[in-house]
């Protein structure tokens, strides 16, 4: 065999890549595994380079490329040869038709995942049953007081004597009964809609019915965030056969997110002396500062999901940047917390709560990238860590 | 007839890879071109790559990466014992099919 080293034009390259990223593309809707996939690729580019090598001449141009492509076969052959082959072994069974499960379909996973996050809004129902009586007791509290003053202050225009006439007197402590007979009864109806929510809040049907609602709605933070980062796996790895990415994105990021914005605001609230003065405007700058974060993150993450593994060199350094931005939000985590604590000998709690944002979110997108390069596994796990001491320090 | 004949060489894929490799172990691109001096085989890349790949995750063969001067690494393929095994199994079986096809095809001629 020949032994010229050969260095394809960058236009030539690219040409090549499009050829083995066909073939990449055919393989995994062959739902062919990423090993066997690399090792097919590792074989033709060899291949290819040989045949260029062979043709002369060092850096070959893209009509070398295309003159030694025209002489293999098209990227649809894998296809249908992969599937033959695995087929043609000795003692293979025979072909079978697809299964239901095999056929095209929407992420299951995806769609629990949204249909269980709304669950978490079913607390703020559950949370409102549980102020109501304390605010009719509240209330109650206050009419009897209004009351008693109303009382008191009849009894104080007793007082003056000659000041006004008998009648008038009688009038006064009249309507002032009135009053109070009046306010009385409001107060005992109050009373009575209190008990029976308290009754209504006490019986085992409300518990039957309450008890597994609020345990769905305090997990779907979780579940849903699991779920969808498991949709997002069945997905890339199914080929082509289940879809539904951006549902899929959709839950992975819901409540992180939402974590992460919370903590932002929190954080320009607390830091409000500081950044802007009035609280309101630090909530304002808070929140659009949130929003551009969900944007960016948001954004990342879904060009990095648009494409199969090594699809495309930009898919490759979308996942790149997601490493980088995990790597890099978890040390600004750690070195917002570092500097004062070293400048001023403590750290405040808005650095704490800043360090938690910094580190979910890095968390997050390193747990996308997590495959694709050791930037995000490092980011994943140096954030998973750094969390874990900052919880325990803050407990 | 073509689509008979391709169904028969694509039976007869796995056998001609194991018997090309043992002349000794190869890369892809040379297992290719060992099977296309054999003749009247044509088995092309993507008939072969995909059964490289398969049968070395099945354990029938091992591949060895080595530098190449033409640029990546090889992937160089050789037969384990169990596919030595195979190929022997393979091969004593593929003697009999002829020889029973070869008397029947004879033996129909008067």
């Amino acid at each position: 065999m020949t032994s010229e080293s050969v260095n394809p034009s960058p236009e030539a390259r690219e040409r090549m890549d499009a050829y083995l990223d066909a073939i990449e593309r055919v393989l995994v809707a062959a739902d062919m595994p990423r090993a066997e996939r690399k090792g097919i690729a590792d074989d033709v580019e060899a291949q290819v380079l040989e045949m260029l090598s062979a043709r002369g001449g060092d850096e070959p141009t893209v009509a070398d490329v295309e003159a030694v492509l025209a002489q293999l076969d098209p990227p649809d052959a894998y296809a249908q040869e992969e599937s033959a082959s695995r087929a043609s072994t000795l003692g293979a069974p025979p072909p079978v038709p697809p299964r239901k499960a095999d056929r095209p379909h929407f992420s299951r996973a995806a769609i629990v995942g949204a249909c269980w996050a709304p669950v978490a809004l079913a607390l703020i129902p559950l949370v409102l049953l549980h102020l109501w009586p304390m605010t009719s007791s509240s209330n109650a509290r206050h009419h009897v007081t209004a009351a008693v003053a109303l009382e008191q202050a009849a009894s104080t225009e007793e007082a003056p004597g000659g000041a006004a006439t008998e009648a008038e007197r009688e009038a006064a402590h009249e309507a002032a009964a009135a009053r109070l007979a009046r306010l009385k009864r409001e107060v005992q109806m109050d009373r009575h809609r209190a008990g029976v929510q308290r009754q209504t809040r006490l019986s085992g049907l409300a518990i039957l019915v309450l008890a597994p609602l609020g345990l769905l709605g305090l997990s779907a933070p979780f579940g849903t965030t699991i779920l969808g980062l498991v949709a997002i796996g069945h997905i890339r790895r199914s080929g082509g056969r289940i879809y539904g990415m951006g549902l899929a994105v959709f839950d992975a990021l819901l409540f992180p997110l939402i974590v992460l914005d919370g903590l932002m605001v929190l954080c320009a609230a607390l830091l409000h002396d500081d950044l802007v003065g009035s609280l309101a405007w630090a909530v304002v700058v808070g929140l659009v500062l949130a929003v551009v974060a969900d944007v960016v993150i948001a954004w990342l993450v879904w060009r990095a999901l648009r494409g199969t593994p090594g699809e495309a060199a930009e898919t490759k350094k979308t996942y790149r940047t997601l490493g980088i931005l995990s790597l890099a939000l978890c040390l600004v985590g750690v070195l917002q917390v570092m500097v004062p604590m070293l400048a001023r000998g403590f750290v405040g709690q808005p650095s704490f709560l800043a360090l938690l944002g910094c580190e979910i979110a890095a968390l997050v997108c390193g747990i996308i990238a997590w495959r694709a390069t050791p930037l995000a596994k490092a980011g994943t796990v140096t954030s998973s860590v750094v969390m874990a001491l900052s919880l325990l320090l803050m407990a | 007839m073509r689509t008979w004949v391709s169904q028969l060489r694509k039976g007869l894929v796995e056998l001609c890879v194991l018997g090309a490799l043992d002349g000794g172990e190869a890369y892809g691109y040379e297992i290719l071109q060992r099977l296309g001096q054999a003749g009247h085989l044509a088995i092309s890349e993507s008939t072969v790559y995909p059964i490289l790949v398969r049968l070395a995750k099945e354990g029938v063969l091992e591949v060895r990466v080595a530098p190449s001067p033409s640029g990546p690494p090889r992937r160089y393929y050789h037969l384990t014992d169990a596919g030595r095994a195979r190929l022997g199994e393979m091969h004593r079986y593929w003697r009999d099919l002829t020889a029973a096809v070869d008397s029947l095809l004879s033996g129909e001629k008067p």
